[in-house]
C-alpha cells in the first residue's frame, strides 16, 4: 500500500473519531465505561499523523475534508462508496492502493476493498 | 358511526427510547460478528501494545491494513482507556478498511496492564471494529450489549471456564444471542 495514502486512511478515521466525540458519542462511551478523558492526546495523534503526510496530500486532503467529512472512500466492485458511481475501467483496473487514487466523480481519495 | 361509539381500538406499542433501546438489544446477537477464527484463548502479549497487536490479527484483515487497524486502536486508547474493569477491556474501532462490524475475543491467562477503571489488569478482550459510518447504526448497541454481557460476575466466571472456540461461540450465543 501506498504510504501516503496509509496515513490519509488513518488520518481521516482520527478526525473522524474526533467529529464523532463533539456529535455526543463521548457522552455514550462515558455512560458504558469507557475513558474519554483525553482528547488532547488524540489531538496529538491526528497531529503526528499529519505530520507524516506530504504537503501536496494534506492540501489535497484538506480540501476535500472541508467539502466531505469522510475523505476516503472504499471502493467495492469497481464502485466508489462516497458518491455511488462507477468508475471507469482503467481506474478500476489500477494496481490497487498502490497509488493515491482520487474518484473523478467527487474528488474523494479512493481505498480499494479486497 | 354512531355518535359516541367507540369502535376497539388496538394501543399502538409504545415508543419510548427505551423500549427502542430494549428492542435493540435483544435483536442483536453477537455470534453475527464473532468467528472462530477471531477467537484467541491464550493470547501471549504481556503488554497493552502486544495484545492489541495479537487481537487485530484475529480481524483477518489483509496483512497491509494491519498497521493501520493497530494505529488506529491505539490512538483510541490515547483517548483513554477502553478497560472497563475487572479484568475486561473492550478496544474498539472505526475505520474505513472495515466493510462490516466484527469482533474478535481474546482471553489472557496471566492478565495485561492495560491502564483500567479498577487499575486491574485485563484478562479478556472484546475487539469491535467497525466502518466508520455503519448504515446499521449497530457499533454503540454491540458495544453496550458486550458491556451488559460482562457486567454480571456469573458471565465473566463462565468466560474464565470456557476451554475451547466452539465452546466460546456457544457460550455467547446462550448469554448474548
Amino acid at each position: 500500500m501506498h504510504s501516503d495514502l496509509e496515513f490519509l486512511v488513518i488520518l481521516n478515521d482520527i478526525d473522524l473519531m474526533l467529529d464523532d466525540l463533539g456529535k455526543g458519542n463521548a457522552e455514550v462511551e462515558e455512560k458504558l465505561g469507557f475513558d474519554v478523558s483525553r482528547k488532547e492526546k488524540l489531538e496529538k495523534a491526528r497531529d503526528d499523523m499529519r505530520g507524516k503526510c506530504s504537503e501536496a496530500v494534506l492540501r489535497r486532503y484538506d480540501r476535500v475534508r472541508g467539502k466531505y467529512g469522510k475523505v476516503i472512500s472504499p471502493v467495492f466492485d469497481g464502485v466508489c462508496y462516497g458518491c455511488f458511481q462507477r468508475l471507469h475501467t482503467e481506474l478500476a483496473q489500477i494496481s490497487r492502493n498502490e497509488k493515491i487514487l482520487s474518484c473523478p466523480h467527487c474528488g474523494r481519495f479512493l481505498y480499494f476493498m479486497k | 358511526m354512531i355518535d359516541g361509539d367507540r369502535s376497539p381500538t388496538i394501543a399502538p406499542p409504545e415508543r419510548t427510547p427505551n423500549t427502542l433501546v430494549k428492542r435493540i438489544m435483544t435483536e442483536i446477537h453477537l455470534s453475527d460478528y464473532l468467528e472462530q477464527d477471531a477467537i484467541e484463548l491464550d493470547l501471549k502479549g504481556d503488554t497493552k501494545q502486544k495484545v492489541l497487536t495479537e487481537m487485530v490479527g484475529l480481524l483477518g484483515v489483509e496483512a497491509e491494513s494491519r498497521n493501520i487497524a493497530l494505529e488506529l486502536v491505539m490512538s483510541r486508547e490515547s483517548l483513554g482507556s477502553t478497560g472497563i474493569g475487572k479484568g475486561i477491556a473492550i478496544p474498539h474501532l472505526r475505520s474505513t478498511i472495515f466493510p462490516r462490524i466484527m469482533l474478535a475475543y481474546g482471553r489472557s491467562s496471566e492478565g495485561v496492564a492495560f491502564g483500567s477503571i479498577d487499575k486491574k489488569p485485563a484478562r479478556h478482550f472484546f475487539l469491535v471494529a467497525s466502518p466508520p459510518i455503519d448504515p446499521s447504526n449497530l457499533y454503540h448497541p454491540i458495544l453496550a450489549k458486550i458491556v451488559q454481557l460482562v457486567k454480571e460476575s456469573k458471565n465473566r466466571k463462565k468466560l474464565d471456564s470456557i476451554d475451547t472456540k466452539a465452546g466460546l461461540l456457544n457460550l455467547i450465543d446462550e448469554l448474548a444471542g
